[in-house]
């Protein structure tokens, strides 16, 4: 059985659902709330003599963790949306944490493949440009573009000063909210407003966009033209073949960062050199064109058909 | 002449552990930045930049301009607000995103690096992480079904404790048949349940390639917590040389360059870990012990290297 984390009303995981029903695979959608607070599992650890195997109970089936043959995560163990009028705030804050620990236990826990395996505390929203995630990157000759994390406008002037090239700005929170813009004269674009929050700014190189989908060993996506660009992960990219240098290393820095699923921004710039912008780890069917989005989910069902997230 | 390194210590200066280090580093030869959190964003701007061809990768926090190259090391020390227990609050935003950001760039030696540092804040995976470096573990249940949580009360003869999942603090205690009739109440979040190992507990803190080991006698279920009609002892004990270097091989195996790790040893000599503290409040020990942690600690800060 493969089971899709999402609330039920999510598009993607639905379509995925049927996919998968409609090749005879068994499938159950549950959302992280509904799971851990709601319907119940049990997770067992250390030596277990006399212990049997852990379980779901999902829409009233039991389901033994071991009967799992894959596992995808549509979003993160974040439980902040979780909105219950029965509890205190302190309460509540005491649920989303506690929820949070048994979320990675359970996806650690489990021995099927797991798209994307979490991390403790969550991966930061640049975890590609972090220090090991670079060293990560860099082994299969992928740089980082240059970027700075700013608290205020006055901060982010001090990094962009005498930059007049193209800048995206983006929100530390939201891998969809960023903008792209040129700025002869610094930040005046973006007011006081735009910052209000820490932001990162990332100084966009020269060069081809691609927009990538990686799903375990493929990758689906295609060029992206500059005019077309305003800085989020919603190209609508038609698909188109990838570099065969390009996949291989993508499919492989992302299983390097712990990825089995998501998209990425990639600059070719001269020389055949390439150059990580962004990366996502949890995709939206929203971000690309119809064709992109079928390709994604039926290489989705053919990997979690296989028990596998690539090798 | 050479300038001094940089040391970076992250946290507030009033968090007495924090205040402890600092005043031992002040001593040193280094250039001491403090990084309090607390203070709002706006009236203090951090700038921090990274990746390859803009020059030098810099941290600029409020009027001090540091190029990351320079940072030898970096203590963190950001204690319960860290975990988010302030939601809400005007700065929560520096503590979800900026300072989680910074950690994960920041060079030399760093105590201890974020994704490490959370790693008991799931306190059944990090269980996972201990046995896989040969540790015995406890037998150990999460769940929020009922019928499950009776059947291990079962199972381990009625001998078993319940704790917090997470990192929130909690007096881990006794299940007892009185408790059962409130299992129904697990439904509504889940609950860790774990097989009551009895022994003598031990705090193993170890610093780089250090080991200092606190043997703690009480009568309390959770030595932490003692009321007048507890005993409680905490004396410096020297452990077998295998079980120190298994304890170095686990701290360095879990990405921590300090740690504090909790053993009980039974009756028949074995040694089980509960967990690994990744933060440890070590001074406690020290202040009944005479260890002198601080001061391993700081000359590995100083030093950079583990």
């Amino acid at each position: 059985m493969v089971l899709l984390i999402a609330h039920s009303t999510d598009l993607f995981a639905t379509r995925v659902a049927h996919r998968l029903q409609s090749q005879g695979q068994e499938v159950k959608i549950v959302s992280w709330p509904m799971l851990l607070f709601g319907e119940g599992f049990s997770w067992i650890g250390g030596c277990r003599p006399g212990l049997g195997d852990g379980e779901f109970r999902i829409q009233g089936a039991r389901i033994p963790i071991s009967d799992l043959t894959g596992i995808l995560c549509f979003s993160s163990g974040r439980l902040e949306h979780l909105a219950s009028n029965d509890w205190e705030a302190d309460e509540k804050a005491y649920m989303f944490q506690e929820g949070a620990a048994a979320h990675l236990a359970i996806l650690h826990g489990c021995p099927c493949p797991v798209f994307n395996l979490p991390v403790p505390g969550e991966r930061v929203r640049l975890f590609f440009a972090s220090r090991t995630g670079q060293d990560s990157l860099r082994a299969f000759s992928l740089r980082v573009a240059p970027m700075a994390v700013a608290t205020s406008r006055q901060a982010a002037l001090e990094w962009v000063d005498g930059y007049t090239g193209p800048l995206r700005l983006g929100s530390l929170f939201d891998p969809d909210c960023n903008r792209m813009g040129y700025f002869p004269n610094g930040l005046d674009e973006w007011d006081d407003t735009v910052i209000s929050y820490p932001v990162f700014l990332q100084r966009f190189p020269q060069g081809q966009l691609y927009h990538i989908i990686i799903v375990g060993n493929s990758v689906i996506g295609g060029k992206v033209h500059h005019s077309d660009f305003d800085g989020s992960f919603v190209t609508g990219v038609i698909p188109e073949p990838i570099p065969q240098e390009l996949t291989q290393a993508l499919v492989h820095g992302a299983k390097s960062v712990g990825l089995g699923f998501c998209e990425c921004l990639v600059l070719e710039r001269e020389h055949g050199e390439w150059m990580c912008a962004d990366w996502n780890e949890f995709p939206r069917l929203g971000h690309w064109s119809e064709a992109v989005g079928e390709m994604v989910i039926e290489q989705l069902c053919s990997v979690l058909r296989a028990g596998r997230v690539g090798s | 002449m050479m300038s001094k390194p940089y040391l970076l210590l992250l946290g507030s200066l009033q968090e007495p552990i924090l205040a402890y280090v600092s005043m031992k580093l002040a001593r040193k030869a280094v250039t001491l930045v403090v990084m309090d959190f607390r203070q709002p964003c706006h009236d203090w701007p951090i700038v921090f930049s990274w990746g390859e061809g803009a020059g030098e990768p810099f941290l600029s926090a409020g009027r001090r301009l540091v190029p990351l190259v320079d940072i030898r090391s970096t203590y963190i020390r950001l204690g319960q607000v860290w975990k988010g227990t302030e939601e809400g609050a005007p700065d929560a935003l520096h503590h979800r995103s900026v300072f989680p950001h910074l950690l994960s760039i920041l060079p030399g030696l760093v105590v201890n690096p974020y994704e490490a540092s959370n790693g008991n804040g799931a306190k059944p995976y990090q269980l996972m992480r201990i046995a896989q470096f040969g540790f015995n573990v406890p037998r150990t249940l999460v769940t929020s079904i009922p019928e499950r949580a009776k059947e291990f009360f079962d199972v381990c003869r009625g001998r078993v404790i319940y704790k917090s999942i997470s990192s929130v603090r909690s007096i881990v205690r006794r299940v007892t048949e009185d408790d059962l009739p409130r299992l129904e109440q697990i439904r509504h979040c889940p609950v860790q349940f774990q097989e009551y190992i009895p022994g003598v507990d031990l705090r193993v803190h170890v610093v780089g390639n250090r080991v200092f080991a606190s043997q703690i006698e009480t009568t309390s279920m959770d030595y932490r917590y003692t009321d007048e009609q507890s005993f409680r002892t905490i004396r410096a004990v020297e452990l077998p040389m295998g079980l120190q270097e298994q304890c170095i091989g686990l701290a360095r195996g879990l990405g921590l360059a300090l740690a504090g790790i909790d053993l009980r040893r039974t009756v028949q000599g074995e040694y089980y870990c509960f967990e690994v503290n990744t933060s440890p409040a070590f001074t406690f020990y020290e202040e009944h012990t005479g260890q002198r942690i601080g001061d391993a600690l700081v000359d590995m800060l100083c030093r950079g290297t583990v």
